[in-house]
């Protein structure tokens, strides 16, 4: 079954180079079913010895949501594409097949080399992704989105240098192992911190997720907001256990760079209009709250151990649900009544609101933050960002109304949107976490909505609308693809003679000297050389 | 058996000369053949002897040293032998079509050709400086008409002025050995040395100065090389080939024996008087390198390159008095040997283009790798020798004069060995890139005398420049050969 | 001396003089006997080498040796280093002579390209094969003479500006390497390659001298191999033909000066020498600027093989710097790179040629939109772009992992910021490339043209093309696999292999 994972998406990826994707079009969706298989199995493994520096995948307890995740949402965003965008687009189907074979290799590998080829094939895959409209706007978002992922993809590669000098290929879930004692946090993990950051949309870095998301075709955002920035969650899990920190890891700086992503993403999702990049800052935001978590489940290996099924319901969760919303801006969702409550269930379980996998994961993770010996106001404040996001949430459906729309509501999104209901729940049955709602809880899951249901009609009154503000000064990295400033070194060939200079007087000199006088004189001069040279010898 | 084949080598090509100008078509041919035919073999003999005997001494009619007169031979000029029957008997060969010998040119060529191989074997085994006057000035003499056979008025004007300086330089070193012998009583080359530090000191002196001025005149070292480019590539080809390759390296061999064998080591401040000899060679070196790469037509490129490299034999002079000096000698007479080569080698691909072409202009070389395939691979291949390059006996020449002057700590020296092949590099690359050219359709071709050459000559050419490239592979027996007879290294006072 | 089967390095050496040789002989019109003789010298070439290598892995060992001068011999051997770079020439030759033969169909002046690249790569093979320094200059300065013709080919006056170049610097480079090699010749006199070096023992007391030969030595192989400020030749004599390009920066004369420094610190002086004569170091920071700069050189280029050009500057760099930085893994790295930038830059130049065949291609912005016209041609590229960036599973990967995680290993972690640098800059000029070929529209006037290449050429042209680019791939993809470079690479170390 894991050879079926990997190789089916490669095979059709090459079969698409050929031009036999409308051919094979029912095989298309189905690319990334054998992975769900793998997550339902307890553990698989497989070792290739020939490939690569030996090649080690398997599902594990890291990795099983993910693919779950990646099975669900990938097959059905795929079932969208296929009416969406057509089987005849034979560029995009490549890069939707490539950009799926790297991160089932990703999501699956089990050694450092292994992980870091698919996760750099599927970076620069999702650049045709990205760019599948070919507009400006898409090559501008392509690029800014090219240049960060290579900037990670090279912190990352020169973080597992430090790490592969020390243990070689070595097998990611003996990481923490094999590092022993912790010994503090050293370059490799603030080069693995950051790289993995880039594909997370953790605060500075985010800046490619607004731009990509509203460019990239509907299908193709939910998979990249969904599925390919859990990739940076994985690394991090993969490559930074918690030995990796040391004595004291800088978790309190990771939990409030989260926050802080957490209400400035929701904020600036409130100035935007379109509603795709309302659904991007939304995803920055949320993937703020997951720093949080990560933050907390590195204190320890224990907080680590107890976080680390928390962390798999919240990407389930998220990653359904915003795969569902995001195929739910190509679906008209606001046409029809039922349209409108299949858009509002997912939008109101990532607000959280109570028997919707988002209070579930909520709930779960408080719990964890809380017994993880982290400061009081952290739970507080990681409730509060319920509010903002419940407001974003609501800004989005308010866009999405403005401007109906009439296209087909699409079976796929639909299938999606109730999988997203039921799956966490199943999940978290299945680890034994699901636990019937308490008032407790409910009102935890309440109070935010209430919250902003109240700001919201304020604001409505008011009539008060937010500033358009550009976001943090968005230092366009394009300029660094077109150096300018870097004037070559002068390393003319101009000191080359190209024809001997001195040529013409030399020519005449040697005129002069086979003139007779001259050749006498010459021969004067040297006999009284030789002989004065002689005499003096004497 | 050694005498008959030391006095054959003289005289079979004395009685060739003379068959040659009886009457009869076959004379001229026999007489070549019979002149030319039988040297290597008699060589053979020779170069057998000289292995058992280093220093071969042979007695003409046996009368012993002072009265009679000796033939001696040692491995120097055995190699000198060697080139004059590979050289001159490849060059004959080419010759042979150009100057048929039932053709009224040939019965004025072949003569001439026969005196001159004659002449030059006789010099290399003459142990007298009389004798070897005598040789030089047939050696002269046999050449400037044969350069004049070329007929035209340039090659005219160009022998009478090699025959003009080349008397100067005779009577030059004719002065020089009246006075030796004045003071010293013997004119034996070998005998000389202990007669010298006895002779007066003044009249020495001035003997050495006129004689090696003379022999610098003849040997067109710089300054004086003024006659040699003229002359050289005024003359028809196997000549220009002959001149380059053997005729000026006479009188640098005379210069060898008079300085490395005559004169007492350590004595007149010779090691000044050599060093000024090598400062003249860097001299020839770099401005016969540089006035090469400024000439517009081949034979003058390849005259000029005549002049720079016969400075690498000079340089090897200052080295005499270093621990250096075997190995030296060596690289000097490994260069000399693979210059030979590859200079006649170039001059009758030279001529091979000048018949084709109608022209030796550069500019009018273009596409000769598709006109003149042979001539041109030629050329590389001589000229691969000329810069030095591997594999190639100019290029071992090279090493070792290079691990000479570093172990001797000349390091004046390396930088001239280095910046004259750079130089022979750049004027060989000219010709090379001049032959690759594309036509340029805004430019008149020459009046193409499109005479196709014969495969013999293009053979002839192919082969020397082939030996030149074999000499980089064959080092080993020759070095030791020439080891045995190196001049002792003077000892520094 | 012997002519036995021992002396198989010289038989394998002269097959490509004497196919030279014949090819020059047949002259210019009989095309099909010279294609034949070409191809049936490459692959006798290559069985050979092959032939070589099994009795190598059973335990052979080959040698020739004829004496040239005192104490100095012509050495022809095959080690494990020998076979690296021999089998990649052999192989490349192959395909390349396809290529050509193809590329140069109506060209004229075939005799003569085809002559002068079979001695080309004969000199190569010398180059490989050569078992002590005197030998490996002989034919290093061959290979002077017999690229300096393929260079000049196009017979233009721009075509005899980069001969007059080339030449410049590679015989003073010569120059230099000789100077060297005499030195040490007076100093050790002259010793085979071996494993460490041989001049440990008189290192005590001569350690400027050691410094002096190195850095004369270092400078002569790095004309070549296009060393910093010794590089500018390289992008100069693009003016040649595309096959030519390739051979000169994948397997012949770019790659010489490489294995030269190769030869140089592993097998003359030994690493452990060299780096305590602080010459590694010296080495390593040139390779290191050269590396940075022919990066930011490349992404100024507008003429795409000038762009691929400085680009090698900058790739081969990495063989000097896995080499000079030590330590088995960094060392593998560098040893792992001769074969991968040379399938890899092969590729690319493969493709630069059939865009400048098919549509008169010449400058990046005429890429845009070529992927749609020309499929596997622009597949290749990507390829070979992304491999030369080191995008895993792509060999330019297996040897940055090496070269990586070797540097810190060995204590050198300024190396990793390097490659961060050069992969960022790689990217930056290659993805570019990329991104012109396949999403860029096609431009009207291009959309227009019919297919440039007729079917014959698209065969030789695009077959040899994706062979290489297929093995580049799998050079990478199958690094783990016994007989892969980085099994082999791995193996001349000593490491077990990964």
């Amino acid at each position: 079954m894991i050879q079926l994972a990997l190789s089916l998406p490669l095979l059709l990826a090459l079969a698409c180079l050929f031009g036999l994707q409308q051919r094979l079009r029912w095989l298309l969706p189905a690319a990334s079913l054998p992975v769900i298989a793998l997550a339902v199995l307890q553990e698989s493994r497989l070792e290739l010895d020939w490939l690569l520096f030996g090649l080690t995948v398997g599902g594990d307890a890291a990795n099983r949501p993910l693919l779950l995740l990646l099975g669900l949402a990938w097959s059905l965003a795929a079932w969208h594409a296929l009416d969406y965008i057509g089987e005849r687009q034979r560029s995009f189907w490549f890069f939707w097949l490539l950009t799926l074979s790297g991160i089932s290799l990703t999501f699956l590998a089990q050694d450092a080399v292994g992980f870091y080829c698919g996760y750099a094939v599927m970076g620069l895959a999702a650049y045709g992704l990205i760019l599948h409209n070919r507009s400006d706007d898409a090559r501008r978002a392509g690029r800014v989105y090219l240049i960060l992922a290579l900037v990670g993809e090279v912190l990352i590669i020169s973080g597992l240098f430090q790490l592969g000098a020390r243990f070689g290929n070595f097998p990611l879930a003996d990481l923490g192992m094999l590092l022993g004692e912790p010994d503090g946090f050293g370059l490799a993990g603030w080069c693995l911190l950051v790289g993995f950051a880039v594909k997370m949309g953790t605060l500075p870095l985010h800046i490619w997720l607004p731009l990509a998301h509203p460019v990239a075709p509907a299908p193709a955002s939910a998979i990249l907001s969904g599925v390919i920035v859990k990739a940076g969650l994985l690394g991090w899990l993969r490559l930074l256990p918690p030995e990796m920190f040391g004595a004291s890891p800088p978790v309190l700086a990771l939990i409030l760079l989260g926050l802080t992503g957490a209400f400035y993403a929701a904020l600036m999702g409130l100035t935007r209009s379109e509603p795709k990049a309302v659904l991007a800052w939304s995803t920055v935001s949320q993937l703020g709250l997951i720093l949080v978590l990560f933050a907390a489940a590195s204190v320890s290996e224990l907080e680590r151990a107890l976080l680390l099924p928390v962390i798999g319901i919240w990407v389930l969760h998220h990653g359904l649900n915003k795969a569902a919303l995001f195929l739910a801006t190509a679906c008209a969702p606001t046409l029809t009544r039922w349209r409108l409550l299949l858009l509002a269930l997912p939008a109101l379980s990532i607000a959280g609101v109570p028997l919707t996998s988002g209070s579930l994961a909520k709930g779960l993770a408080k719990e964890g933050i809380t017994q993880a010996s982290l400061p009081d106001w952290t739970v507080t404040v990681f409730g509060l960002s319920s509010v903002t996001t419940a407001l974003l949430l609501w800004h989005l459906l308010t866009r999405l109304r403005q401007n109906p729309g009439d296209a087909r509501a699409h079976p796929a999104w639909v299938i999606l949107t109730l999988l997203a209901l039921v799956v966490p729940w199943l999940w978290a049955a299945q680890l034994g976490l699901a636990s019937s709602p308490t008032l407790a809880s409910t009102w935890d899951g309440i109070w935010p909505l209430l919250l902003a249901g109240a700001i919201a009609l304020a604001w409505q009154r008011s009539g008060w609308r937010l500033p358009q503000w550009a976001g943090l000064p968005a230092f366009t990295l394009e300029r660094v693809s077109r150096l300018k400033a870097v004037r070559p070194l002068a390393f003319s060939q101009s000191w080359l003679p190209r024809q001997v200079q001195p040529g013409p007087a030399l020519l005449r000199l040697e005129r002069q000297l086979a003139r007779v006088p001259v050749v006498g004189l010459g021969l004067l001069a040297l006999l009284l050389g030789l002989g004065l040279i002689l005499i003096a010898g004497t | 058996m050694t005498t008959e084949a030391l006095v054959g080598l003289i005289f079979l090509p004395l009685l060739g000369a003379c068959a040659t100008v009886l009457p009869g078509r076959l004379a001229t041919r026999a007489g070549v053949l019979a002149g030319l035919l039988p040297l290597p073999w008699l060589l053979v003999v020779v170069t057998l002897a000289v292995v058992q005997d280093p220093a071969l001494f042979v007695e003409l009619g046996g009368f012993a040293a002072p009265l009679g007169i000796r033939l001696f031979a040692d491995p120097l000029a055995v190699l000198m032998l060697w080139m004059v029957a590979i050289i001159g008997g490849l060059a004959a060969v080419h010759a042979w079509f150009d100057f048929p010998p039932d053709s009224p040119a040939g019965q004025s060529f072949w003569p001439l050709w026969l005196l001159l191989t004659s002449a030059m074997n006789a010099l290399f085994l003459s142990a007298d400086l009389f004798n070897l006057y005598v040789c030089l000035e047939l050696v002269t003499l046999t050449a400037i008409p044969l350069i004049a056979l070329a007929g035209s008025k340039t090659s005219v004007r160009a022998a009478m002025r090699y025959l003009l300086l080349a008397l100067l330089a005779s009577l030059l070193y004719l002065l020089g050995i009246a006075l030796l012998y004045n003071a010293t009583g013997t004119l034996d080359l070998y005998l000389i040395r202990t007669a010298l530090t006895a002779a007066p000191p003044a009249a020495v002196v001035t003997a050495l100065a006129l004689i090696s001025l003379g022999l610098l005149l003849k040997g067109a070292v710089f300054p004086l090389h003024v006659w040699l480019p003229q002359a050289h590539a005024s003359a028809p080809g196997p000549v220009s080939a002959v001149l380059s390759a053997l005729v000026v390296k006479t009188a640098i061999y005379l210069l060898y024996r008079l300085w490395l064998w005559s004169v007492p080591a350590g004595t007149l401040a010779a090691e000044h008087a050599l060093m000024l000899m090598a400062l003249l060679g860097a001299g020839a070196l770099l401005y016969g390198g540089v006035l090469a790469l400024l000439q517009e037509r081949l034979k003058l490129v390849i005259a000029y390159s005549t002049v720079a490299q016969l400075g690498y034999l000079l340089l090897i002079l200052p080295m005499a008095a270093t621990a250096a000096w075997p190995v030296a000698w060596q690289g000097g007479l490994y260069q000399l040997l693979s210059h030979g080569l590859a200079k006649a080698a170039m001059f009758l691909a030279a001529a091979n283009i000048l018949h084709a072409l109608g022209s030796d202009r550069l500019s009018h070389l273009r596409r000769l790798d598709q006109r003149q395939p042979l001539s041109l691979f030629t050329l590389a291949v001589a000229g691969v020798s000329l810069m030095g390059l591997p594999p190639s006996g100019g290029f071992l020449a090279k090493w070792l004069l290079l691990e000479a002057a570093w172990r001797s700590g000349q390091w004046w020296l390396l930088a001239v060995l280095i910046a004259g092949s750079l130089l022979a590099a750049a004027y060989i690359f000219r010709i090379l890139a001049a032959s690759l050219g594309r036509d340029d359709p805004t430019e008149a071709q020459p009046v193409a005398a499109s005479r196709s050459i014969p495969v013999i000559q293009d053979a002839a050419a192919l082969l020397l420049a082939l030996l030149a490239l074999g000499t980089g592979f064959a080092a080993a027996p020759i070095l030791q050969f020439i080891e045995a007879g190196a001049p002792a290294a003077w000892s520094t006072p | 001396m012997s002519f036995g089967w021992q002396a198989l390095p010289l038989y394998v050496t002269l097959v490509s003089v004497v196919t030279g040789i014949l090819v020059f002989m047949l002259g210019e019109q009989r095309q099909h006997t010279r294609t034949a003789l070409n191809l049936a010298g490459a692959i006798l070439k290559l069985v050979l080498i092959l032939i070589m290598l099994l009795a190598i892995q059973a335990g052979a060992t080959f040698e020739f040796r004829l004496p040239l001068l005192p104490g100095i011999d012509l050495l022809l051997h095959a080690d494990h280093l020998t076979m690296l770079f021999a089998t990649l020439s052999a192989a490349l030759w192959l395909v390349t002579t396809v290529y050509a033969i193809g590329y140069l169909e109506q060209s004229p002046n075939r005799a003569r390209f085809f002559g002068f690249f079979s001695l080309c790569v004969a000199a190569t093979m010398g180059v490989a094969s050569a078992g002590n320094l005197f030998t490996f200059f002989i034919f290093y300065e061959l290979l002077t003479l017999a690229t300096w013709p393929l260079v000049v080919h196009r017979g233009t006056p721009e075509a005899f500006a980069a001969g007059r170049v080339y030449l410049a610097y590679t015989l003073a480079g010569g120059v230099l390497l000789l100077i060297g090699l005499v030195w040490l010749h007076t100093l050790a006199g002259g010793g085979d390659f071996v494993v460490d070096g041989t001049l440990a023992p008189i290192a005590a007391g001569n350690e400027n001298a050691l410094r002096g030969i190195f850095v004369l030595l270092m400078l002569g192989f790095g004309v070549k191999a296009a060393l910093l400020p010794l590089h500018s030749w390289l992008p100069r004599a693009m003016v040649a033909p595309a096959p030519v390009s390739a051979l000169l920066h994948a397997v012949a004369v770019v790659k010489a000066g490489a294995f030269g420094l190769v030869r140089l610190i592993q097998d003359v002086f030994g690493f452990e020498l060299a780096a305590s004569l602080g010459l590694t170091d010296l080495l390593a920071w040139m390779a290191a600027a050269t590396i940075i700069y022919g990066s930011v050189l490349a992404l100024k280029q507008s003429d795409l093989k000038r762009r691929l050009a400085y680009s090698t500057v900058s790739q081969v760099s990495y063989i000097a710097l896995g080499i000079a930085t030590g330590g088995v893994l960094a060392t593998v790295g560098g040893l792992v790179h001769l074969v991968h930038q040379g399938l890899t830059k092969i590729t690319l130049f493969f493709c630069a040629g059939n865009y400048a065949e098919a549509y008169g291609v010449h400058s990046v912005e005429e890429l845009d939109g070529l992927g749609v016209r020309m499929p596997v041609t622009s597949v290749c590229f990507t390829l070979g772009a992304l491999g030369m960036i080191g995008v895993p599973p792509l060999a330019g990967f297996v040897t940055k992992w090496y070269l990586g995680a070797g540097a810190i290993a060995a204590g050198a972690p300024w190396v990793i910021v390097v490659l961060v640098a050069s992969t960022l800059l790689n990217a930056a000029y290659f993805l570019p490339l990329v991104h012109r070929i396949w999403f860029r529209p096609l431009p009207d006037t291009m959309a227009e043209r019919a297919d440039g290449l007729s079917r014959v050429r698209q065969i030789a042209l695009v077959g040899p093309t994706a062979f290489v680019a297929i093995t580049a791939l799998a050079a990478g993809l199958l690094a783990g696999v016994p007989g892969s470079p980085l099994f082999w690479a791995s193996r001349l170390v000593g490491a077990e292999a990964p």
